[in-house]
């Protein structure tokens, strides 16, 4: 399959639809045919009908809605209070010195911990109940948030400053009219990387400590050998992380449009 | 680093510290969850001469090299393929990209099904948290590769292996090893999950859920410590390797 030209840029195609979706069209085609034949045991894999059965009872039934509710109130639960914070503390660490100093190598040294150490410690003083899974969650965005805002605060010029104090800006003047639309940038990165890792450390403790949600589906139907309920769920979770990065993509092109009509 | 910023750094840690010695002075330590600095570092040091924290480490980092070795080969492989051919490329990115979209820990219960409870199943995940960032950014330099590049080696007739080792692999090489950084963030991560959700087995993930099963704080303690360890350890080699990176790009 090695073309002798390397596809240069010049010859970027887009890839078209119809051609995007001949691959997994093949893949379900022959899912089909060697379920319909028996090639493929449905212990191994299910028919493709039966998981799109399980799919839409799944988003059609209230007790499948309060399983992916659940598991979307967990982990805005958990965003909200980890971006919280994270602005807070990366706001204190970008405008003092002192502060930076004094939390930042810590701050680090925690950060690069993985949660997964966390959880048996964690598990021990607070159970497997909801707050043990709020706080994961919430660490998961804090990490990002804090890290990106105090960089972004940290990095405006020091120029745009000192015109603000020409203007004799008060200091919360300075803050919500130059310092955070100059580092709105740097943050929004900080929460759009936050909320897809709240999205997988969700999977994971759910996967680990749950009696509902999206994540207990799939383990659940592993356990039971309900493989289409595990597949339903897998392509459920895979929709929704890849719903929340786009919408805050959407969200960052609105807000940063006066940036780029400023180069237009 | 100035006196000063090293100083106000080791204020939090030095403070952690003594809050946590107080703590056995009050109402706290009464807890059978609770331990002292000094029990940990018990704990720790019999634990290293039974031997128990070395046969842990080391089946971890067996099971991390085996799985990472693996992705890191498949994703290369499948990167370079991809990059190379219009054809697989138009074809598969997109799928691809949806399979990169599944939270990586959904795919375990998938491994589990499909591979069982045992090592093969640790090692498939490993090695799949390890092939997406290879992938991705393999094929990412492959693009990237500048055309002028691939003329001059067509007017010196290069033989396709020729234009490969040669042009394209160097010229895509940084960002192949950035993908190869994260992978090995991340098949550190997939290896600890891995040992919590499959519980078969040694390792360090093993030895943190025992100690949590059990109630002992000093053995969770322990592992978390384990974990730290060679969380930083990892991040500061790929820190450091990316600076000798970027070292060799600038002298280039």
């Amino acid at each position: 399959m090695l073309s002798p030209a390397i596809a240069p840029l010049r010859l970027k195609v887009m890839p078209s639809g119809a051609l995007a979706w001949l691959v997994p069209g093949l893949l379900l085609v022959a899912w089909w045919t060697g379920s319909a034949l028996g090639w493929i045991s449905s212990q191994t894999l299910p028919p493709p009908a039966r998981v799109g059965v399980t799919l839409v009872q799944l988003l059609t039934t209230a007790s499948g809605w309060a399983q992916i509710g659940i598991s979307l109130q967990r982990v805005f639960g958990g965003f909200v209070i980890g971006a919280g914070l994270g602005l807070v503390l990366g706001l204190a660490m970008g405008l003092s010195r002192v502060v930076r100093e004094l939390l930042y190598p810590s701050f680090r040294v925690l950060a690069s911990i993985p949660l997964l150490g966390w959880l048996p410690l964690l598990m021990l003083f607070l159970g497997i109940g909801e707050t043990l899974k709020l706080v994961l969650i919430a660490k998961a965005a804090l990490v990002p948030v804090t890290l990106n805002t105090a960089r972004g605060i940290a990095e405006v010029p020091r120029s745009q400053r000192e015109v603000a104090q020409l203007y004799g800006f008060s200091p919360l003047q300075l803050l919500l009219r130059v310092l955070l639309p100059a580092a709105l940038p740097s943050i929004w990165a900080g929460l759009r990387y936050g909320l897809t890792s709240c999205w997988l450390v969700l999977v994971l403790v759910e996967l680990l400590a749950a009696s509902e949600g999206l994540g207990y589906l799939m383990s659940n139907g592993q356990q039971l050998m309900q493989m289409d309920v595990l597949l339903a769920a897998v392509i459920i979770v895979g929709a929704i992380g890849y719903g929340l990065d786009r919408l805050l993509e959407a969200i960052e092109r609105h807000l940063l449009r006066w940036r780029r009509e400023a180069f237009a | 680093m100035s006196a000063r910023a090293i100083v106000l750094g080791l204020v939090p840690p030095v403070l952690g510290l003594v809050a946590w010695i107080a703590l056995g002075n009050t109402s706290a330590a009464a807890s059978p969850l609770f331990v002292s600095p000094g029990q940990v570092l018990h704990a720790l040091a019999a634990s290293a001469a039974e031997g128990q924290l070395w046969a842990a480490t080391s089946a971890s980092l067996l099971r991390y090299l085996t799985g990472l070795g693996i992705g890191v080969a498949v994703g290369l492989a499948a990167g370079l393929l991809l990059g190379l051919s219009r054809v697989g490329r138009v074809l598969l990115q997109p799928t691809l990209r949806v399979l990169q979209q599944i939270s990586l820990f959904a795919w375990v219960p998938l491994v589990m099904a499909w591979f069982g409870l045992e090592e093969t199943s640790k090692i498939v995940f490993i090695a799949l948290a390890a092939f997406f960032p290879v992938l991705v950014n393999t094929l990412e330099g492959v693009r990237g590769v500048p055309v002028s590049l691939v003329e001059v080696g067509r007017i010196y007739a290069f033989s396709r292996l020729q234009l490969l080792w040669r042009v394209i692999l160097p010229s895509a090489l940084p960002s192949v090893f950035s993908g190869v950084f994260l992978a090995l963030i991340y098949a550190w991560l997939a290896t600890l999950g891995a040992e919590y959700l499959l519980t078969q087995g040694q390792g360090i993930g093993s030895l943190l859920v025992e100690g949590q099963d059990q109630y002992r704080t000093d053995q969770v303690v322990v592992g978390l410590l384990l974990v730290s360890a060679i969380s930083l350890l990892l991040n500061w080699a790929v820190d450091r390797l990316q600076a000798h990176l970027t070292r060799w790009r600038v002298t280039a």
